[in-house]
């Protein structure tokens, strides 16, 4: 009975990861405990490690180690064009690709109100006080194209234009309804260079 | 296009049959329960994956059994190919010509037909929602564009009300932005709708010159709450209306946490001279209206679409008078397949003639 809310402990924490029901908690929970190759132990491990040594940058929110991260240390990179995106991973999926020189600002997330996620969950006005501190000349909105990203994209423009700063929307030669992490490269170059004023 | 022969495993009633179907008109007899409408239904799952009496998947796997297959072998002016929807534990497949598809939605575009039943009268006499959805699954099928705006502007919709509901002070931004999407959105929906329902209106229009000299004056209207009353107004442009109609509503959105303006709300209305037929029609003309109306939406697929759709009739002229049996009969377009079901020869008119008769027994046909 006891060991049974152990592994029942287990499960319950599992389905609190994004996209893991019930059944798949289950699978990967019995998985771990049969399997004895230590795979429970180092995934424990990576998992603490992820939390003790990694945070996000102070200025975009990007993923880093340090207070700042790589590419807001990077003096080589253009300081007057910032891109938005929603995700710490999108910022990687726009680096992979590898032209755009400029900075990111991550929001964490989008305008969702049937997710309860409104504009003050979001990292908004953090990006207000970027534009007036420092000299940003463009802001590119790179929300994913779904309905939640667009109007995330609206929103912002809404807010910055007012400030004298333009506002470009990445132009979306992405799949329908699709997320900007699963876009390939080809794909993310076009939309970037063909991004339109918002 | 023509529906050359199709394959029946476990579904409804049906264990196992192959049929070959002539390329004109097929008479569907049996008595009640037989399994006339189950085959029509069979046909349409290769149409739209679905069944069009709302049923879910699992209500058309045969009783103690595990799955349904379907397999329709098709020729139009792409050649020959064959359409298979199979349902099983892990869910519903779709193979062209024998390959899987990444997404049984892809089956949209390879059959066309429009089936006739009982609840057509609700495309007259029911709710609005039943005559958007009407709307929607035409232009769904013809444009896909329309289908992404569809799915877009209805989400954009939701979001909206729950935003409405839940927030005490409004951010006027965020609702701009949304109000901006609706327009985008929305406004192509509009234009759609408004541009189908004049083509059907047109259709019946020509329709009763050729059957009823002198009339009926049967006339097919499309209502938006973004154009005030009546229909788009000439010059504004649609953006232009509901980017007022927003404005229009701005207050009472917020005093009633709803989304109040734009397609969502839209309506069509048979009008009978300055009657509206929902409300002063008789149930026989009522269903003369449904009918024109799906005689419509084939000759719309004809014309955007450039392929003659197969007819899928089930029991129409159950409350139709001789007469306007017959007039329907000369309406259906000569080069369309046809497959119409009932329980006996004698209720149809002598101008009915038929290329083949079928007749089914307990899932089994003849
Ligand atoms: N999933 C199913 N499995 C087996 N039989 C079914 C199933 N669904 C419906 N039926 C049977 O099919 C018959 C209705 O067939 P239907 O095609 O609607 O008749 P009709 O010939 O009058 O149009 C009913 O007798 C019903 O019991
Ligand atoms: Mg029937
Ligand atoms: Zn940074």
């Amino acid at each position: 009975m006891e060991n049974r809310g152990t592994i029942q402990h287990l499960i319950n924490e599992l389905t609190k990861l994004p996209g893991i029901g019930r059944r798949t908690a289950e699978r990967l929970a019995y998985f771990i405990l049969k399997e004895d190759g230590g795979l429970g132990k180092s995934i424990a491990d990576a998992i603490l490690d992820v939390k003790r040594r990694v945070r996000f940058c102070e200025v975009c929110g990007n993923m880093t180690e340090k207070e700042l991260c790589e590419i807001c240390e990077d003096n080589r990179r253009d300081r007057g064009l910032v891109c938005v995106v929603e995700e710490p991973k999108d910022v990687w999926a726009l680096e992979r690709m590898g032209t755009y020189r400029g900075l990111y600002h991550v929001l964490m997330g989008a305008i969702s109100p049937l997710d309860g996620i409104g504009p003050e969950d979001l990292r908004i006005r953090e990006l207000l006080n970027r534009i007036e501190k420092e000299r940003v000349k463009e802001v590119i909105v790179a929300t994913d194209p779904n309905v939640e990203g667009d109007a995330t994209a609206l929103y912002i423009s809404k807010l910055v234009k007012p400030l004298g700063v333009p506002v470009t929307r990445i132009a979306s030669g992405l799949p329908v309804g699709g997320d900007l992490e699963y876009a390939d490269s080809v794909t993310l170059s076009k939309a970037l260079s063909g991004r339109r004023p918002l | 296009m023509r529906l050359e022969s199709i394959t029946l495993s476990d579904f409804r009633n049906y264990k196992r049959s192959d049929i070959r179907f002539s390329g004109g008109r097929n008479l569907l007899l049996g008595k009640n329960g037989a399994g006339k409408s189950n085959l029509l239904e069979a046909v349409y799952v290769l149409s739209t994956s679905k069944s069009f009496r709302q049923a879910k998947d699992s209500k058309l796997v045969r009783w103690d059994t595990d799955g349904f297959m379907v397999r329709g072998v098709f020729s139009s002016t792409r050649g020959k190919y064959t359409v298979e929807v199979a349902c099983g534990r892990e869910g519903k497949k779709l193979f062209v010509n024998g390959t899987p598809e990444e997404r049984v939605s892809n089956v949209i575009g390879y059959v066309y037909c429009v089936i006739f039943y009982f609840d057509d009268i609700l495309l007259v006499k029911g709710p609005p929602a039943s005559k958007r959805s009407f709307l929607d699954l035409v232009l769904s099928t013809t444009d896909p564009l329309y289908f992404d705006n569809l799915r877009r502007y209805l989400s954009v919709v939701r979001h909206k009300a729950k935003y409405l509901k839940d927030s005490t002070t409004v951010d006027r931004n965020l609702l701009l932005s949304l109000n901006e999407q609706l327009v985008q959105f929305g406004g192509y929906l509009v234009d759609k709708r408004s541009e189908l329902v004049l083509f059907i209106n047109r259709y019946i229009q020509e329709a009763a010159k050729k059957v009823y000299p002198g009339g009926p004056f049967l006339e097919l209207k499309y209502h938006t709450n973004i154009a005030g009353e009546g229909k788009i107004a000439g010059g504004a442009s649609t953006v232009d209306l509901f980017v007022h109609a927003l404005e229009r509503c701005g207050r009472q959105e917020i005093i009633t946490a709803q989304c109040i303006a734009g397609p969502h709300r839209d309506d069509i209305s048979f009008m009978d001279e300055n009657h509206d037929v929902r409300h002063f029609g008789s149930i026989g003309e009522a269903r003369l209206a449904a009918i024109l109306l799906k005689l419509g939406q084939a000759s719309f697929y004809t014309n955007s679409r450039g392929v003659v759709p197969i007819l899928l009739m089930d029991d129409i002229m159950l409350e139709l008078d001789m007469r306007n049996t017959e007039r329907v009969i000369r309406l259906v377009d000569p080069q369309s397949q046809t497959l119409i079901t009932t329980t006996e020869k004698s209720k149809l008119p002598e101008i009915f003639q038929y290329d083949s008769v079928f007749t089914i027994i307990d899932g089994r046909v003849n």
